[in-house]
C-alpha cells in the first residue's frame, strides 16, 4: 500500500515537472514570437538566415556620380568628385564595391 | 480488493484525460499566441519606399548619365519651369485619398555648384514639408513618425559644370507601417 502511494506521488511530480517544462517552452516561443514581429522590416535581402550577404540589386546612385566622373575631362573636378566618392564609401554609403563599380562603368562606357 | 484498485485506477485515467485537454488547451492557446504576436505587427516598408522615391526623382533629374533637358537650358541654367512642372515630369503623385488629408511624402532636391553646400544653384520641393522637422527627432521617436533617405551624387551639365545633387525623401505613413 506504502509502495504504491509512492508510486503516485513519483508520477505525479513527474506530469507537474512536465507540465512546467511545456509552460516554460511556451513562453520563451510566445516571447521569441513578439520579439520577432516587431522587428519585421522590408529591406534587407539575405540568401540564408547565416548569410553575410543583405544586399541583392543596384547603387543608381554611385553608378550616376561614377559617369559624371568619366563625363567631365578637368582633372580638378575629377579629384574632386573622387575624394567625395572615396570618403562616401568609407562611410557605408554606397551597396556596391566602388573600385568594382568603376571598373564596370568605365567598361561599359567604353563599349 | 482488487475491485478496489481497479476502481482506483479508472479514476486515474480520468484525471489523466482531464490532464491531457488542459495541456492540449494551453498548447493550442500558446501557438495562436504566438502567430498573433508575430503577425499583429505590421511590415516597415518606409525605408524602401523613400528609397525608390529618391531613386524615381534620380532617374527623372540625371536620366542615363545626362541631365534631363527640361532641367536645365543648352547654356547651363536651370529651368524655373521644370520646377513647376516636376510631379508631371517625373510622372509622381502624392495625392492622398481623404479630401483634407496631406501627403504622406516629401521630396527636396538640392543642387550644388562644385560639391560646395554654401553654393546651392537650385532647389526643388514637393510634398509635406512638416515631415521634414521630424526627421531632426531622436533615434526611438522618429521611427514611429518618419523614414528619412538621404541620397546624393554628382551630376554635371551640358557646359560641363558639376553639382552635387542632394535628395532627400521622407515617407511618413506611420500608421500603416508602426504599430
Amino acid at each position: 500500500m506504502l509502495n504504491r502511494k509512492k508510486g503516485q506521488i513519483g508520477e505525479t511530480l513527474t506530469w507537474l515537472i512536465a507540465t512546467i517544462i511545456i509552460v516554460v517552452v511556451l513562453i520563451f516561443f510566445i516571447f521569441g514570437a513578439s520579439v520577432f514581429g516587431n522587428t519585421k522590416k522590408v529591406g534587407n535581402f539575405k540568401d540564408s538566415l547565416f548569410s553575410e550577404i543583405t544586399f541583392q540589386g543596384d547603387d543608381v546612385f554611385l553608378k550616376k556620380s561614377l559617369f559624371t566622373y568619366y563625363t567631365i575631362n578637368k582633372d580638378h573636378d575629377r579629384e574632386l568628385i573622387w575624394e567625395d566618392l572615396v570618403k562616401w564609401e568609407n562611410e557605408g554609403k554606397f551597396d556596391l564595391k566602388l573600385n568594382e563599380t568603376r571598373v564596370e562603368v568605365s567598361g561599359r562606357r567604353n563599349r | 480488493m482488487n475491485l478496489n484498485v481497479f476502481k482506483k485506477s479508472k479514476k486515474g485515467d480520468k484525471l489523466i484525460s482531464v490532464y491531457w485537454f488542459a495541456i492540449l488547451v494551453i498548447v493550442a492557446g500558446g501557438i495562436v499566441m504566438m502567430v498573433n504576436s508575430f503577425y499583429s505587427s505590421p511590415y516597415d516598408v518606409r525605408e524602401i519606399e523613400a528609397e525608390i522615391l529618391a531613386t524615381k526623382v534620380a532617374d527623372c533629374i540625371y536620366p542615363g548619365g545626362e541631365m534631363n533637358k527640361m532641367l536645365t537650358s543648352p547654356t547651363g541654367t536651370f529651368r524655373e519651369s521644370f520646377k513647376d512642372d516636376f510631379m508631371d515630369i517625373c510622372s509622381l503623385n502624392f495625392d492622398v485619398e481623404g479630401e483634407f488629408q496631406r501627403p504622406d511624402y516629401y521630396v527636396e532636391v538640392g543642387f550644388y555648384l562644385d560639391g560646395n553646400l554654401d553654393r546651392k544653384k537650385f532647389e526643388i520641393i514637393e510634398g509635406n514639408l512638416n515631415w521634414k522637422e521630424d526627421c531632426n527627432l531622436d533615434g526611438g521617436k522618429q521611427e514611429k513618425l518618419v523614414k528619412c533617405v538621404e541620397k546624393e551624387f554628382y551630376a554635371a551639365d551640358s557646359t560641363k559644370n558639376i553639382y552635387l545633387v542632394k535628395i532627400l525623401s521622407i515617407v511618413g505613413k506611420a500608421e500603416q507601417n508602426v504599430k
